[in-house]
This record gives structure tokens, C-alpha cells and sequence, in this order.
């Protein structure tokens, strides 16, 4: 009975699907791979070899721009899930006139091209005077991830729903008992989410960084950029991977916590729709 | 420990919407009154105003004597059991038992004693440690009948608790919430659109319509007595002639005939369009016409249903309107079968008058 | 249950019932950020496109003496218009290959495959996407280098009479834009299918309409929106990419992403980048706009040709 068109129909679109898959995720490997590329051109494989590896994490401008890039993440994700959690929750809970043209903003934030608000923070923070570094990267991140992290947080409230508070207040909790007793417990995986895309995505990101950046604090995507033009050794590869390993962590964690008590039938706890 | 509570003219309005519409009720303690109607009747938003999770546009709340109008929910002396359970996930069944208790600072072994004791009095004792998601429906719904009486509130608010639940395991649980309320002694306030569930719980029904209380009553009132065509289309089945009442008799001229009631509704106007309502069980049926029976009705069997202990015929009139009759089986023999013509007749007695409304449908089964 | 505005404060605000506070308080601290470092920066490139480049005497980048046009009048000179031609171009090609490519895929994520491998499947889909986007598009300067191991694979295999040249040329822009954007598009497709009540589908073939038909007659027009939205940001963000240009590229393959990059950041041109800039996002709101009517007419066409049902 394999022969049925509805099996075959099957057949080609998983194969179809694999493939995309394997295209999808070939580049990570290849980058994996050439990392490993002892030979002194990137390109050409000659040989396996962990000593790119090593040479990366004994360069201290590699140190540094990773100390920059983890800095300026953390503070940037402290102040996404901050703003955002507030945000998130006054959306759920809080409903009236202000929601539509609020939750549109949010539209405008996430859908700009990166590129133009780079541009426009790199103007504004000059003309304020914010000449720090790490201050200028966490502010420019922040703006996008504020909007994440509302969203996500907010998905999170609605299908949690008022009824449980409700519940607490009928037993007798204040509201702020309620709030921490009952509310925060049950956001806390979608807080934790929050904070991981925020801090990987600030840790990954280039276009805000390439314009709102000083010299003199580099982070690290902004390195592999320049080195790029001075010609790609290992060591970058090798850098690449690092990061990448760090994302995919973070990451995986975070779509855990977001499927973990998520509604049957959303996709990442609702929070992408 | 029981306490009276008493509404009093309360109104609600959703934009243009009235939800509930001066409402005044008053319940007496240790009594379990049940709030019926149909879904967007209102009565749902007035036990969330008797619970303090929606502030009445008018009117106040009293609870034992006390205005609690103003009063947020955990300042009144008042649980809920809500229709989705509203268990904490993240908490044991006994964590969630214990939460309002710690909300009161009750001490710890005092507290651990009380829990037991709610547990085993739903006879949940057994499933303490376990999360909500790991109990079925039932198990649920008797973990939040333990949290909210676990601190002996003065009033109970039940907000269609037995819903989700299946037939049989819905009727154990009204029998189970009667002897629990009248073994405690509590005021209980309960809402559902099921009749029959009502019927068989409450001390008192409230039936409510459009925000309004259509009438308030025993069961036993509500349903030899209703008051509208509608609380009388509501409690239990119902048939209904469409006539006119005559002058201002308490005769009814329907279907080409004229036919005699016990009961005139007030509010019928001589010579109004009236409905005249007589229910299932009060129909006899027989083969050759009544001729001593002042209300009767020739007609032919359309349907015979099984329903157990009893029969329930359906009579097609002239003009295609129909008529229900319900016969125990016992009785039963000898009755024309499906096809067959056939005379339906009442008692004036069972037969009452009102106002013309527009019901949904024109003879009504349960 | 409708929401209630005047029930006594529940959660959150404690006590604030007694002072006249709105109730979304809140969200102000986001908002504050958003409006300080989202909307004003971009006031001040719509201020900035007006002025000029500073004399050699001035200080600062921008000069605000005499507003005008003149940028806009020279960013629509013939460089930079061959720019957002191209720009749309590969925009526009690679959010069709995106579609077609991914479109099947998202079917059989929401069709073929068992409920419980699918949150597995659509994390290991955004896992590309969300980790470095520098990264995964330097691997392509690996995979496509002229001396790489694909290189001479292809020459090898006599496909190629030499080294591969792909590289730093437009179609390496492409290759990357629709790699990078493949699981944006796949996603929101994915969702949409999977909302559809599987009821549906089966009711279509009892009525008599084969799986072909069932398709494109129920399932597709029931996840239209969600097409709809793949399609829509996929053009949105590869539009306005800078990374893929600037590493797949060269000095050739340019989009606007790294002209206005170039402009701002090496020319110190930060007027004309500004105007630039503007110009993009009006071109996309175009294009978004232009989309909608499309679709809004594509949909009534098709509702004519069906013809009335009574």
C-alpha cells in the first residue's frame, strides 16, 4: 500500500524537507569544520588541529572584544527583561484604548530595518553625549530587545490567564503577595527566555554595533568583521565557533523554558504566535 | 458562622451592554441558593460582585451585615470555587490547600492540621503531593473545593464548578455538595445554567434573564408556580398553545378551539396574545376524544421515544405544531403507535396563561 | 469575560487605587526607552536627511543651516538608483526562493511530521537563524571560496572549467540573502498551517474536492495570512541586510545596506546616508503598501471568477 500518492506525497516532502535542513545547517558545520583546519589558509583544509583554538583565546584583542560583547549583553538583557517584564505584564493585565497604538509601536520597533535605527541612535547618542563604550552598545541592543521580551512575557500572562490571581486574591493575598507568590513563579520561565534571546542577541549583533560602536571598545562580531577584511585565519573560525557554541545553548535553553507549561498547539509558548 | 448576604440593587454595564440590571437578592445564612440562566444572563458577573473581582456600577454588597462593597477580595469573607478550579500549577494540591491559610498567618501546625482535614473531607488525602496537571477533572475540582473551604469562609461562591465534568460524576457531586453544605452549615451561592441541577441542589433558585431576576423561589415553587413563560419554558419541559386569551376569562382560544386554565399569570391583558402552557406529564393521551375533558386536542403520533422509565410521545397538531407527552411505561399500553391518530388532553388544573413571549421554541422539551 | 477597568486593583499596583494614577502605568518605563532611543534617533535622520555636509570650517557632521533637498535629489542619482534597483532585486528574487523553498517544507513540518518531533524540528529551524548571522554567512566565504573544497570538487567533476567565481558577485549576495531568510519565511507559514483545524481538510474531500484541489481551494487561502507575513518580512529585513552584501559582495553585489554604511561611515557623508536611509524605509512601506492591494485584489479576482453561489 506504499504506493499510494498520499505516501509519496509524504516521501518528497520529508526528503525535501531534510534537505533544507542539511542545507540550513551545513554552513555551521563547515565553520566547525574549518576551525579545526590547521593549514595557514582557511580555505585549503591541510590538516586537523586544535592550535587556532588557541591562538585565539591568547590574543588579547580577541580577549577584550569578548569582554565587551559579554558586558554589554548582560547590562543590555538586565534592562530588556526590566522594561519588558513590567511591559509585558500591563499588557496582559492591564487592557484599554493605550494597548493598539502600544502593541503597534512594538510592530515598528521589531520591523524597522536595523540598519536605520543604528543610524538614528548613532546620531542621537552623539548629540546626548553618551560617548561610553559599553553604555552606547547596551542602549542600542536594548531597544529591539525590550520589544522581545515584552511580547514574550506578555504571551506568557495571557495564557496563564487573570484566574489564577484571581484565586490568590479570593484566599486572601494582597496583591503583592499575589504578584510574588503566584505571578512571578509562573513568568519566571518566560522572564529566564527573555533574558537568553536578549543576551544572544546582543552577543551576535553587528549592524547596531558597526554604527553605535567607539573605538577602542570592539565587541566581537565587529572583530571577526574587521579581521575579514585583513584576511581570514583559523583563529577567527575558531572564535566563530565558540560563539556559536554559547548561542546554541543559550538558545536551546531558552525554547526549553519557553515550551515547558506552554499551551498545546503554540509555537514557543505562543510568544511567536 | 454562616452569613446573610445582601445585594441590593446592584447594576453592571459593559459599554452598552447591561450585564446585570438592579439586582437586589437577599440570601439568608446557611442557605444554598442557586443563580440559574443561560449563559450572558448576568448571573456570573453578580457573584463576581459578591466575590469583589468586578466593582458594581450601583447598588452594594452586604455580607453579615457589613458593606463590602468597596472591598477588594481579600478583605471579604468570601471564597470561590472558579469554573476552571483556578489550581496553582506550580504548587501540590496540598500547597494550594495551604495558601490561603498561610495568606492569614495561621501557624504552622495549626495550618497542617486544617489541610489534612479539608483533604480528607473530599477524600483527597491520598493525592495531596500531587501537581493539578497530574489530576483528572474531578480530583481538580475537589482540591478547589478544599482550598476555599478550608478557611471556614462565612460564604461560599461556586461559579459553574461542575461543568467540565461528565454526567455521572456531575450528578455524585451535587449530592456531595448538598450533605457538605448542610453538614457544614454555609451559605452557599451557586451558579449554572443547568435546571436540573439547580432543582435538585437549592433551598432557593434565583432565575435571572438579561441581567434581570425573573422570579426567586423553592423549586418546588418555580416549578408548579412559574411565574413568566419564560421561567415556565426554563424549569423542566413545557408545552405551549399559541392563542389568544378570551375577554378576560381564563379561557384560551387556540388551534380552532377554546380551552380552560387553572392559573391566569398577572400581567395578561383581556383579549391579549397569550401562550398556555401544561407540561409533558400532565398530557394524557387516548385513543377515542375525551369528550368530558374540556381541553383537548386531536392529533397523530409522530414519534414515540424511549426514555427508561417513561415513554415520551410526539403529537402532531393541525398546522404543524406539535405536543409532548411523557407516559410511564406502565401505563402505556394500549396507546395508539407512530402514524396512528391519537387525542391529547389535560387537566385545567396543569394548565397555566401568560403574556405572549418570544421563546425560543414553541413547545419546549427539557 | 470582558476585561474590567474599574475592579479594584488586583495585582501589581498595591495601594495605588488612592491616587490617580492610569492603570498602565507600568509600560511607561518601556516606553520612555522606546520613544527616547527609537523614535526620536529616527526624527533626527529624517531632520538630518534635510541638511548638508559641513563646510571644512564647521564642526560636527551635519550641517543644519540651509535645509533642503538637495539630498534626496542626489541620492536618486544614477549610482544610487542602480543600488535600490538591484537592491529590490535580490530582495524580491530572494524572498520568492525563499517561499518557494520553504512552502513545502512548512507543509510537511505541519502535515507529514508526528506532533510530538515538531517543537524539535521548528527549534533546530530558528537555531540558524538566532545564532551569529556574521558567522553562518562567513561560512559561505568558505564553501564558495575559488580554492575551497567545493571548488575543486565541481572542477573535478567537470562541472566548472575553472575555480568557482561565485564569490563577490551578486549571486553570492543572493545565495546568502536566501539562506540567512529561509527560516523567517518557513516559520510563520508553519504556524499559520498548523491552526487550521484538520476538520477542514477532510470536510473538502467528503464534499468531493481531491487533495490537490483541497489545497489550494482551503488549506492554502486558510494560511494566507501567515504566507502573507513570511513573505512580507522576509523582503522587509533582506532589504535592509548589511551583513550579507558586505561579506558575500565585495565591492560589487552592493544593496543599499552597505552603500548607506559607506557613505556614513568611510565618505562621512552623513546627510546624504540619512536621506538614504529614509528612502529605504519609504521604499519598503511602498512595497508593503503595494503588497496589500495586491493581495486585497488577487482575492476579489478570485472571488469573481468563482462566481455568486446564490
Amino acid at each position: 500500500m506504499s504506493i499510494q500518492p498520499r505516501n509519496i506525497r509524504r516521501i518528497i516532502g520529508l526528503t525535501w524537507m531534510v534537505m533544507v535542513f542539511i542545507f540550513l545547517f551545513l554552513p555551521i558545520f563547515v565553520i566547525i569544520a574549518y576551525s579545526f583546519n590547521g593549514g595557514r589558509n582557511l580555505y585549503v583544509w591541510q590538516e586537523f588541529s586544535t592550535r587556532w583554538y588557541a591562538v585565539a583565546l591568547d590574543n588579547p584583542r580577541v580577549l577584550s572584544a569578548l569582554a565587551v560583547s559579554l558586558k554589554a549583553a548582560a547590562i543590555n538583557a538586565l534592562i530588556a527583561v526590566s522594561l519588558g517584564m513590567l511591559a509585558g505584564l500591563t499588557l496582559a493585565r492591564r487592557k484599554g484604548r493605550w494597548l493598539v497604538p502600544y502593541v503597534m509601536l512594538i510592530f515598528v520597533v521589531l520591523g524597522t530595518p536595523e540598519l536605520v535605527s543604528a543610524i538614528g541612535q548613532m546620531i542621537w547618542l552623539d548629540r546626548l553625549g553618551i560617548f561610553d563604550g559599553i553604555t552606547r552598545l547596551s542602549i542600542g541592543h536594548s531597544v529591539f530587545n525590550v520589544a522581545v521580551v515584552t511580547l514574550i512575557v506578555r504571551a506568557r500572562a495571557e495564557g496563564m490567564g487573570e484566574q489564577l490571581e484571581q484565586a490568590a486574591a479570593d484566599l486572601g493575598a494582597v496583591p503583592w503577595r499575589a504578584f510574588v507568590t503566584i505571578t512571578l513563579p509562573l513568568l519566571f520561565p518566560a522572564v529566564m527566555a527573555g533574558l537568553l534571546l536578549s543576551f544572544t542577541f546582543s552577543l551576535d549583533n553587528v549592524i547596531t554595533s558597526v554604527f553605535v560602536q567607539r573605538p577602542g571598545t570592539t565587541t566581537l562580531p565587529l572583530y571577526i568583521l574587521s579581521s575579514f577584511k585583513a584576511g581570514l585565519k583559523g583563529d577567527v573560525a575558531a572564535i566563530a565557533v565558540i560563539m556559536l557554541g554559547v548561542s546554541i545553548l543559550a538558545i536551546a535553553i531558552a525554547a526549553l523554558l519557553l515550551n515547558r507549561g506552554a499551551r498545546r498547539g503554540s509555537v514557543m509558548g505562543g510568544a511567536m504566535g | 458562622m454562616a452569613s446573610e448576604v445582601n445585594i441590593v440593587r446592584i447594576s453592571k454595564a459593559y459599554g452598552a451592554f447591561k450585564a446585570v440590571d438592579e439586582v437586589s437578592l437577599r440570601i439568608r445564612q446557611g442557605s444554598f441558593v442557586s443563580l440559574l440562566g443561560s449563559s450572558g444572563a448576568g448571573k456570573s458577573t453578580v457573584l463576581r460582585m459578591i466575590g469583589g473581582f468586578e466593582l458594581p456600577d450601583t447598588g452594594r454588597v452586604e455580607i453579615g451585615g457589613k458593606d463590602v462593597t468597596q472591598l477588594p477580595p481579600y478583605r471579604r469573607d468570601v471564597n470561590t470555587v472558579f469554573q476552571n478550579y483556578a489550581l496553582f500549577p506550580h504548587m501540590s494540591a496540598a500547597e494550594n490547600v495551604a495558601y490561603g491559610l498561610r495568606q492569614d498567618r495561621v501557624p504552622a501546625g495549626e495550618r497542617r492540621k486544617r489541610v489534612r482535614d479539608a483533604l480528607d473531607m473530599v477524600q483527597m488525602l491520598s493525592f495531596a503531593h500531587r501537581r493539578p496537571t497530574e489530576l483528572s477533572g474531578g480530583q481538580q475540582q475537589r482540591i478547589a473545593l478544599a482550598r476555599a473551604l478550608v478557611k471556614r469562609p462565612s460564604v461560599l461562591l461556586l461559579d459553574e464548578p461542575l461543568g467540565a465534568l461528565d454526567r455521572k460524576l456531575r450528578q455524585q457531586m451535587q449530592i456531595e455538595l448538598k450533605l457538605l453544605q448542610a453538614q457544614l452549615g454555609l451559605t452557599f451561592i451557586f451558579v449554572t445554567h443547568d435546571q436540573e441541577e439547580a432543582l435538585a441542589m437549592s433551598d432557593q433558585i434565583a432565575i435571572m434573564r438579561d441581567g434581570r431576576i425573573e422570579q426567586l423561589g423553592s423549586p418546588t415553587e418555580l416549578y408548579d408556580t412559574p411565574r413568566t413563560a419564560f421561567v415556565a419554558s426554563f424549569i423542566g419541559a413545557q408545552n405551549f398553545l399559541n392563542g389568544t386569551r378570551i375577554a378576560d376569562t381564563n379561557r384560551l382560544e387556540a388551534e380552532g378551539a377554546q380551552f380552560t386554565a387553572g392559573r391566569v399569570a398577572e400581567g395578561l391583558q383581556p383579549g391579549a396574545k397569550a401562550l398556555g402552557a401544561v407540561r409533558p406529564e400532565h398530557v394524557a393521551l387516548t385513543r377515542d376524544e375525551p369528550v368530558d375533558q374540556p381541553n383537548r386536542i386531536a392529533g397523530q403520533v409522530a414519534a414515540v421515544v424511549m426514555l427508561g422509565d417513561a415513554l415520551e410521545y410526539l403529537i402532531k397538531l393541525e398546522g404543524d405544531r406539535d405536543l409532548i407527552s411523557r407516559v410511564q411505561r406502565g401505563r402505556a399500553a394500549g396507546l395508539p403507535n407512530t402514524g396512528e391518530a391519537v387525542w391529547a388532553s389535560w387537566d385545567a388544573a396543569h394548565f397555566n396563561l401568560y403574556p405572549h413571549e418570544d421563546l425560543q421554541v414553541q413547545s419546549s422539551r427539557m | 469575560m470582558a476585561q474590567d477597568s474599574t475592579a479594584p486593583s488586583l495585582t501589581l499596583t498595591p495601594g495605588l487605587k488612592a491616587w490617580p494614577v492610569p492603570r498602565w502605568i507600568l509600560a511607561w518605563p518601556a516606553l520612555a526607552w522606546w520613544i527616547i532611543f527609537f523614535v526620536l534617533p529616527l526624527a533626527w535622520i529624517v531632520l538630518y536627511s534635510f541638511g548638508s555636509k559641513p563646510q571644512a570650517t564647521e564642526q560636527g557632521f551635519v550641517s543644519l543651516k540651509s535645509l533642503s533637498l538637495d539630498n534626496y535629489l542626489a541620492a536618486t542619482s544614477e549610482l544610487f538608483f542602480n543600488v535600490f534597483l538591484g537592491t529590490l532585486q535580490i530582495a524580491g528574487i530572494g524572498t520568492i526562493a525563499c517561499a518557494l523553498i520553504g512552502l513545502p517544507v512548512a507543509y510537511t513540518l505541519a502535515y507529514y511530521v508526528a506532533p510530538r518531533w515538531r517543537p524539535l524540528l521548528v527549534f533546530l529551524l530558528i537555531l540558524p537563524f538566532w545564532t551569529s548571522f556574521l558567522l553562518r554567512t562567513f561560512a559561505w566565504r568558505i564553501i564558495l571560496a575559488p580554492q575551497g573544497t567545493l571548488s575543486k570538487t565541481l572542477q573535478s567533476l567537470g562541472i566548472l572549467d575553472g575555480p568557482l567565481l561565485v564569490l563577490d558577485t551578486s549571486w553570492a549576495v543572493q545565495l546568502g540573502i536566501v539562506y540567512n531568510y529561509l527560516p523567517v519565511m518557513i516559520l510563520p507559514i508553519y504556524v499559520a498551517f498548523e491552526r487550521i483545524d484538520p476538520a477542514l481538510a477532510k470536510a473538502s474531500m467528503d464534499l468531493g474536492a481531491g487533495p490537490i484541489r483541497t489545497f489550494f481551494q482551503v488549506t492554502l487561502p486558510l494560511a494566507a495570512p501567515g504566507l502573507f507575513g513570511g513573505l512580507l518580512l522576509t523582503f522587509i529585513l533582506a532589504a535592509g541586510d548589511y551583513v550579507v552584501p558586505t561579506i558575500l559582495g565585495g565591492t560589487k553585489g552592493l544593496m543599499v545596506g552597505n552603500l548607506v554604511a559607506t557613505q556614513i561611515l568611510s565618505a562621512q557623508n552623513l546627510p546624504i546616508g540619512a536621506a538614504m536611509a529614509i528612502l529605504l524605509i519609504l521604499m519598503l512601506a511602498l512595497t508593503v503598501i503595494v503588497g496589500i492591494v495586491l493581495l486585497w485584489a488577487v482575492s476579489r479576482a478570485l472571488r469573481t471568477m468563482r462566481g455568486a453561489a446564490l
